[in-house]
């Protein structure tokens, strides 16, 4: 097994346990935490893929500035574990219905993502044709100069496009999560 | 050099006028009126007077947005439910004191990325407008930031809207990986290719997008939440969302199944046959046990795009003809009704249960008469606009070989009629409650004239439809 | 590896993602579940960018970045504009209306 195999081996593995604990877990903050982690794993493929710009655009945007908002928001709300005291009485109680009311979703959701895993898999199995790994086209693509030319020549109504968006984001966020102003203005 | 912008200039007033609302709320004194609803009408006659003028010219921006008739078409329907959405939203905003500015500049900026999204002829600028209009109607979904129900129903779009915005992006990468390009005349050409071989990744990729799409029209079984956002959000939102969404999903699910994954038709159009069928079914059925008359109508919007999906299985230019007069149709019936909702509603009660209804005709007779052109529309009768719209599509259909689909078309149809004269009736034949009668409150001016307006719309397209049925067919021809 | 190898990946973790949105009840693990899914389409992107050798599939990601992000945000707006009228962050306490 090469390296670079051996590598892939890792930070595959370090995103999809850090994924299933992020599901797995109970606490919102170790959730945001292990999604970090996850985080951390894609961005290690990303370099195996010679794509160091996007790796290091989504440690930076993620770690950065996303996961510590989630963080604040959890913080802010002090949103409470899942599986409190009260809910734990609550299933003392009526046990057999809230299992089987906990477990209606649980099941479903398993059976859906379970169908969609064998079907991906299935679709996924036959691909022979979609390229093949050539290492010489790593200069090709690895250029962060050549990602900002293509960025601002033949993405760039994207772009624009994109400051759009990201003004209906930042006004939407804060019309909605603002404080009512003592006295409504009229 | 200002050639390549030809192609997006209706988008770009209309989102100049996004910004200039949010200017001029920014830089309002207190308590000072300000025409900030006007200010978007400014920017939708723009909008107007450009799309005329770049009617049959073909042109193309960026090489990624291409204003065909199909696209202005559907440009023109937008400026339609925006004029309409902006005149029943003026008595909403004052009364329940939401944030002028922010609520115009979204419902602007949502509009400009309709109309992009359905004149984008690429993949990722398609994904992006999608956003775009999405994340403002969330916004707009819960802009009654003191309703508890306002919040739950942003909530649940919002997730449902994540969810499929998901599915899609997935369909989207795979369609690149096949192709190797993100653009709709090359995907075709591509997809053209490899169709005598299409394998299972082919099936995915168009899966992905289909289920994407289908979150964004609510057909069955990805509507779970629809209905719940519809109520939640003011009557106006509504209006807005459920028309000029389903004009912009609508546009790009044909430009995208039809033109660009056309080779692959044989894969797909089973998967759209069935959800077409459970679509209308569903819709129906349910909406005839709902008591509220938004939650009837938001289920009557699922089934009115049951009758688009039908369209779009058919597949042929009829068809597509078709599903651009009965965007139109719906839109203008549908911003009616909930205009008519929107003005019934006061600051502390909903007065959205049929019941509220009784009665209508006695104390607001003008009222009651639109509101019966509205359902006599959305239930097909002759000679409302809405028969003519069905009458194509069911036509479309059965020339195309899907006589099944049409006779559930038609069938579900008549059964939905039931549920609209259930309303009929109750405005008609009984007694308003006693205290109904105090409790309705007065016409506002602006949205009584839009509603009247709407209603011309509607009996204008029902009895004349010749000259905009012609337009609409002339329109399909060379899309992408 | 392959470029199957990848795809796989990506496979498993947006199916982690919608599993987790079907089941969690807390609206900010709701959330993290739909960034699982979102972010695990850019492996796909990537990869398929890379083994064509072809730049598009590594701008790609760098819109759909921007695009989770302004949707991230938004929705932890949402969920504190729920927490201020609902006091609550359950999701299966949301049931003023019959979904």
């Amino acid at each position: 097994m090469g390296s670079e195999a051996l590598l892939f081996w890792v930070f595959g593995l370090v995103t999809v346990v850090a994924s299933l604990l992020v599901i797995a877990q109970r606490n919102p903050v170790y959730s945001v935490l292990l999604l970090i982690a996850s985080f951390a794993g894609l961005s290690g493929l990303y370099v195996l893929l010679d794509a160091p710009f996007t790796a290091v655009t989504q440690i930076v945007v993620y770690a950065g500035a996303i996961l510590v908002l989630f963080l604040f928001v959890v913080m802010l709300l002090n949103a409470p574990h899942e599986d409190t005291e009260e809910d734990i009485a609550r299933l003392k109680t009526i046990n057999a219905a809230t299992a089987r009311l906990r477990s209606g979703p649980l099941l479903f959701g398993a059976l859906l993502a379970i169908v969609f895993v064998v079907e991906l898999l299935w679709a996924l199995r036959r691909i022979t044709s979609a390229g093949r790994f050539d290492p010489d086209a790593a200069d090709a693509v690895s250029s962060v100069s050549a990602i900002g030319r293509v960025l601002f020549t033949e993405y760039q109504f994207a772009f624009e496009v994109t400051s759009v968006l990201i003004i209906v984001a930042m006004v939407g966020a804060v019309v909605l999560a603002r404080r009512e102003p003592a006295g409504k203005k009229s | 050099m200002f050639a390549s912008f030809h192609a997006i200039v209706p988008m770009l007033c209309v989102t100049a006028a996004g910004f200039a609302a949010m200017v001029a709320e920014a830089f309002r004194e207190k308590g000072e009126p300000m025409p900030i609803g006007p200010l978007g009408v400014v920017g939708l006659i723009g909008a107007a007077v450009s799309t005329a003028l770049l009617w049959d010219r073909h042109a193309t921006s960026f090489g990624v947005v291409t204003a065909d008739n199909f696209g202005l078409f559907v440009t023109a329907i937008l400026i339609v439910v925006g004029l309409l959405s902006l005149a029943i939203s003026a008595p909403t905003v004052e009364r329940e004191g939401l944030p002028r500015g922010e609520y115009y500049a979204l419902m602007l900026f949502s509009l400009a990325g309709m109309m992009l999204m359905a004149t984008a002829t690429d993949l990722l600028v398609i994904f992006l407008a999608l956003e775009v209009l999405s994340l403002a109607i969330y916004v707009l979904t819960g802009i009654r930031r003191d309703s508890q129900m306002g919040a739950e129903g942003a909530f649940k779009y919002f997730l449902l809207g994540g969810f499929s915005s998901a599915f899609f992006l997935y369909g989207i990468a795979f369609v690149y990986g096949l192709t190797g390009s993100t653009h709709l005349d090359r995907v075709g050409t591509l997809m053209a290719a490899q169709a005598t071989s299409s394998g299972p990744l082919q099936i995915l990729a168009v899966g992905l997008l289909l289920v994407g799409f289908a979150f964004k029209v609510s057909a069955v079984p990805f509507h779970m939440w629809t209905p719940d956002a519809y109520e939640a959000a003011p009557p106006a939102v509504t209006g807005f969302m459920s028309t000029g969404v389903k004009a912009a999903a609508f546009a790009a699910f044909v430009r995208v199944f039809l033109s660009a994954l056309e080779p692959l038709i044989g894969g797909w159009s089973e998967i759209v046959w069935v959800l077409a069928a459970a679509t209308m079914i569903l819709g129906t059925v349910v909406g005839v046990a709902q008591t509220s008359i938004k939650r009837m109508l938001a289920y009557s919007s699922v089934a009115h795009g049951g009758y688009l999906l039908l369209a779009l299985v058919s597949g042929n230019d009829t068809a597509k003809g078709a599903v651009l007069f009965y965007l139109l149709v719906y839109a203008v019936t549908n911003l009616g009704a909930f205009g008519i909702i929107s003005v019934l509603e006061t600051r502390d009660q909903a007065n959205d249960r049929v019941t509220d209804y009784a009665g209508l005709w006695s104390t607001h007779p003008t009222l009651a008469l639109m509101m019966t052109f509205f359902l006599l529309s959305l239930g097909g009768f002759p000679p409302m606009a809405g028969f003519i719209a069905k009458w194509y599509v069911f036509a479309a259909a059965i020339h195309a070989g899907y006589v099944w689909l049409a006779i559930i078309g038609v069938l579900t149809s008549v059964v939905s009629v039931f549920f609209y004269l259930r309303v009929i009736v109750m405005m008609y034949m009984s007694a308003p409650d006693a205290d109904t009668r105090t409790t309705l409150p007065a016409v506002p001016q602006l949205a009584g004239a839009a509603i009247v307006i709407s209603a011309l719309i509607i009996l204008y397209l029902g009895v004349l439809p010749t000259r905009v049925l012609e337009w609409a067919a002339a329109s399909v021809s060379g899309i992408i | 590896m392959g470029l199957q190898a990848y795809l796989v990946l990506s496979a498993v973790v947006f199916c982690l993602g919608l599993f987790g949105v079907i089941t969690r009840r807390n609206t900010i693990g709701i959330l993290l579940g739909v960034e699982l899914m979102l972010n695990a389409v850019n492996i796909n992107l990537v990869a398929f960018g890379r083994f064509r050798g072809d730049l598009a599939g590594l701008v790609f990601p760098v819109f759909a970045i921007a695009i989770t992000v302004a949707e991230a945000a938004l929705g932890l707006a949402i969920v504190i504009l729920l927490f201020r009228v609902r006091r609550t962050v359950m999701a299966d306490h949301l049931d003023l209306l019959r979904g």
